[in-house]
């Protein structure tokens, strides 16, 4: 990790530069000042900056000693470059898909503030050719990847050191077991201690327990959320295309139906076309309840006859 | 194992530096702490592989009234050993990551060592008598045969060779998700706070099985983190105050009086980036690696990773000094980000009377910068130079213009020696500096000019 020392370092990054055919003169600003932004040496620094970070990432997991510190700092410095480069305006926002999971910051503007903020042509490197390519290349797939990346390595990062305990059992912490021993994690603690501030009556108006600290519960439920839509993208469809649609005729008893999730819905709807209305769109959880209390009274009919 | 080098004011010799010269380490050995207790008398250094080793101070000898003794070694015990976490399937490395002690309040001295995930309350104690003539037991604590015991005694202390026993008094376990960096005792001697990356959480030292998280930036999306705790130390007078820092270079101050849950802070430290100096690496350089309370409890001092500030805490905008460590990195960081170094954590130290601060460099180099006088010395801690009662000489890195002779070159710095753990006496000009697996302990030599 720190063996070598910065010359080391320094040819062995060069060698790297080299080889993916970027010219680069330095590798660290000239003494005592930053490189003008825009110039084809800020940009290759930029790569390099950012060709370090992603490898970083890419091993980040077999230090020895991870560490919580390094990689949020070398995630928000991958983060701090991707602004920028979206704002450099190369970012076509329809190649990000819905399932990227980026912060809200970096999610692509929709507006065309696009051409404003981009560096005014002379100060592009047009003339090398290879930069450019590079530039392009990385304001398209791996942007993308970039920010799917830094949030997946955060994540990793978070399984790696917590053991993934706070999707899983850390979860449901907050339950009077907990607060009795230290064993089951920190949270039992504070939930007593929000009960003696309860008992003390020190309810303060300013520090609502539920909205200042986000209780293990909501994040348990976000959690949820997620593993049931990667569930209804991935599992769900495939589960339900293998189920032999009499089943559904026949047994689908009211309380299943009121649990069904969008998709298992979607199915449900191909196979009594008769009820689906006109505009029928796909059945989600949003719809309303009068629409579920209907499908459930005409399931009653069916079942029943 | 650790070595011990020292450079006292008296004839006493420190350990033979020719024979262990050369002699090779292992990573179990490399310091990873090092802590004076309240008086000075004691001095505790922790190691990766777990081991906390206790230096005692010789008292003052009378043909050398004006030299007191050197830090001889007192106890040596495995504080924590590596463990795996089944569940999590996680190992647990036993590395000490801190260690405090509490103040005295009786013959024996206690103190707070802790790894990742779980801290100890270690007691030290020294016996110099043994109860013998036991009416059951024997010489070694067998039990005799009943038939034999023909009549009664009383038991009595004899005197014995003087041990030094330390004994686990209380494990502060699973509390703790993320990394453990700190640990502080609080002034009113009955509780402590351990801050991981994320979660800071106050302790009665008495109990072990509750803790109360007075702090939790984990935001609920893991995906939106941002920040990360990097240090906490509770106010060394008003036990309902402590400061944390950030990988932001912020720091926020607390009153455990205004809420009982203090993620909102009372006063937030921080200073506006300077944007002639902006680069990639803001952040990361920004990102405070330590922080300590001034003995007063006026001043808080921050390291990050080119500067050393001292911060008033009547004024939140920006630091009323700051000192340059190695401002010659500045032009380096990128390949310092590449080979990690950038993510080193220096510490840093007050002396007794917070008219001097402390910090480590690379080189096996030293910072102190004299408050008042400004004038700032550079000091190397090596065997060469640390020859007994040698005076150690500044040194100099050579930036540009003409070099002078001694001077080093920037990039002949060595990077993989570094001093990240120092610590000062608390009233005396002894300082103690962990480099890798040596330790070094400097004494201002009476009347000299050491600042």
């Amino acid at each position: 990790m720190g063996g070598s020392s910065l010359k080391a370092c320094h040819t062995s990054n060069r060698s790297r530069m080299m080889g993916k055919g970027l010219k680069r003169k330095r590798l660290d600003p000239p003494e005592g000042g930053s490189v003008e932004r825009g110039s084809v040496v800020y940009e290759s620094q930029r790569q390099s900056v950012l060709d370090i970070s992603l490898d970083k990432f890419q091993h980040g997991q077999m230090l020895v000693e991870p560490s919580l510190r390094r990689s949020v700092l070398i995630a928000n410095t991958l983060r701090q470059i991707q602004e920028e480069i979206r704002l450099e305006g190369a970012t076509p926002a329809q190649v990000r898909g819905p399932h990227c999971g980026a912060p809200p910051v970096l999610e692509p503007c929709p507006r065309e503030e696009v051409p404003l903020t981009r560096p005014p042509p002379a100060s592009r490197p047009q003339s090398v050719e290879d930069a450019d390519d590079d530039w392009m290349a990385l304001s398209s797939e791996e942007d993308f990847s970039l920010s799917s990346a830094i949030s997946s390595i955060l994540k990793d990062l978070d399984m790696v050191i917590d053991g993934g305990s706070a999707h899983g059992p850390q979860a449901p912490l907050r339950t009077p077991l907990g607060s009795i021993e230290n064993l089951q994690g920190e949270a039992g603690p504070k939930q007593q201690q929000q009960q003696q501030e309860l008992v003390a009556g020190a309810v303060r108006a300013d520090r609502c327990t539920e909205g200042c600290r986000p209780p293990e519960a909501a994040v348990f439920g976000s959690f949820e959320v997620m593993r049931s839509s990667y569930l209804r993208d991935v599992a769900l469809d495939d589960l339900f295309l293998d189920i032999d649609t009499s089943v559904y005729e026949r047994e689908t008893s009211p309380q299943g139906a009121r649990m069904i999730s969008s998709a298992a819905g979607d199915e449900l709807l191909k196979y009594l076309p008769t009820l689906s209305s006109p505009a029928s769109s796909p059945f989600s959880l949003s719809q309303n309840v009068r629409d579920l209390n209907e499908l459930e009274h005409i399931m009653e009919i069916l079942v029943g006859s | 194992m650790l070595n011990t080098i020292q450079v006292l004011c008296s004839d006493i010799a420190s350990l033979s530096l020719e024979a262990k010269q050369f002699a090779s380490y292992t990573e179990a050995d490399i310091i990873s702490t090092v802590e004076f207790n309240q008086t000075g008398e004691l001095l505790a250094t922790g190691d990766k592989g777990g081991r906390v080793v206790i230096f005692q101070r010789e008292t003052e000898s009378k043909n050398e009234p004006y030299c007191q003794g050197e830090y001889n070694v007192y106890s040596t015990f495995q504080s924590h050993e590596p463990e795996f976490d089944y569940l999590k399937s996680l190992e647990i490395e036993e590395k000490i990551n801190k260690i405090r002690w509490l103040p005295q309040q009786n013959a024996a001295h206690f103190l707070l060592s802790t790894n990742d995930k779980t801290i100890k309350l270690w007691k030290v104690s020294e016996r110099d008598k043994r109860p013998e003539g036991y009416n059951l037991k024997d010489e070694e604590g067998r039990l005799k045969d009943l038939t034999t015991v023909t009549s009664l005694q009383v038991p009595v202390l004899k005197p014995m060779d003087l041990m030094v026993e330390v004994s686990p008094r209380r494990i502060f376990a699973n509390a703790h998700t993320y990394h453990v960096n700190s640990i502080s005792v609080n002034s009113d001697c009955e509780t402590y706070m351990s801050a991981d990356d994320l979660r800071i959480n106050l302790w009665h030292l008495g109990i072990t099985d509750r803790s109360f998280n007075i702090v939790d930036i984990k935001p609920a999306n893991m995906e939106e983190l941002t920040e990360v705790i990097t240090a906490a130390e509770f106010h060394p007078h008003h036990c309902n105050l402590f400061v944390y820092s950030s990988s932001k270079g912020t720091l926020r101050l607390c009153d455990m009086r205004a809420s009982a849950l203090c993620d909102k802070h009372s006063k937030l430290f921080e200073e506006p980036e300077d944007p002639s100096n902006r680069s990639f690496f803001s952040e990361i350089i920004s990102s405070i690696s330590d922080v300590k309370f001034s003995h007063s409890g006026r001043y808080l001092l921050t390291r990050d990773y080119l500067t050393a500030k001292v911060w008033d805490l009547n004024m939140e905008n920006k630091p009323i000094e700051t000192y340059q460590v190695h401002d010659y990195l500045r032009s380096k960081l990128c390949s310092l980000y590449e080979n990690d170094c950038i993510f080193d954590k220096f510490e840093c130290a007050w002396n007794g009377t917070d008219s001097v601060i402390m910090t480590g460099a690379y080189n096996n180099f030293f910072r102190m910068f004299d408050r008042n006088t400004k004038r700032d010395v550079t000091l190397e801690a090596s065997r060469e130079s640390s020859k007994p009662r040698a005076v150690l000489k500044p040194r100099r890195v050579c930036v540009g213009g003409k070099r002078r002779k001694d001077d080093i070159a920037v990039d002949s710095l060595d990077y993989t020696k570094k001093i990240l753990h120092t610590a000062w006496h608390p009233n005396e000009n002894i300082i103690a500096i962990a480099a890798t697996n040596n330790l070094y302990i400097f004494q201002d030599k009476v009347n000299s000019e050491m600042h």
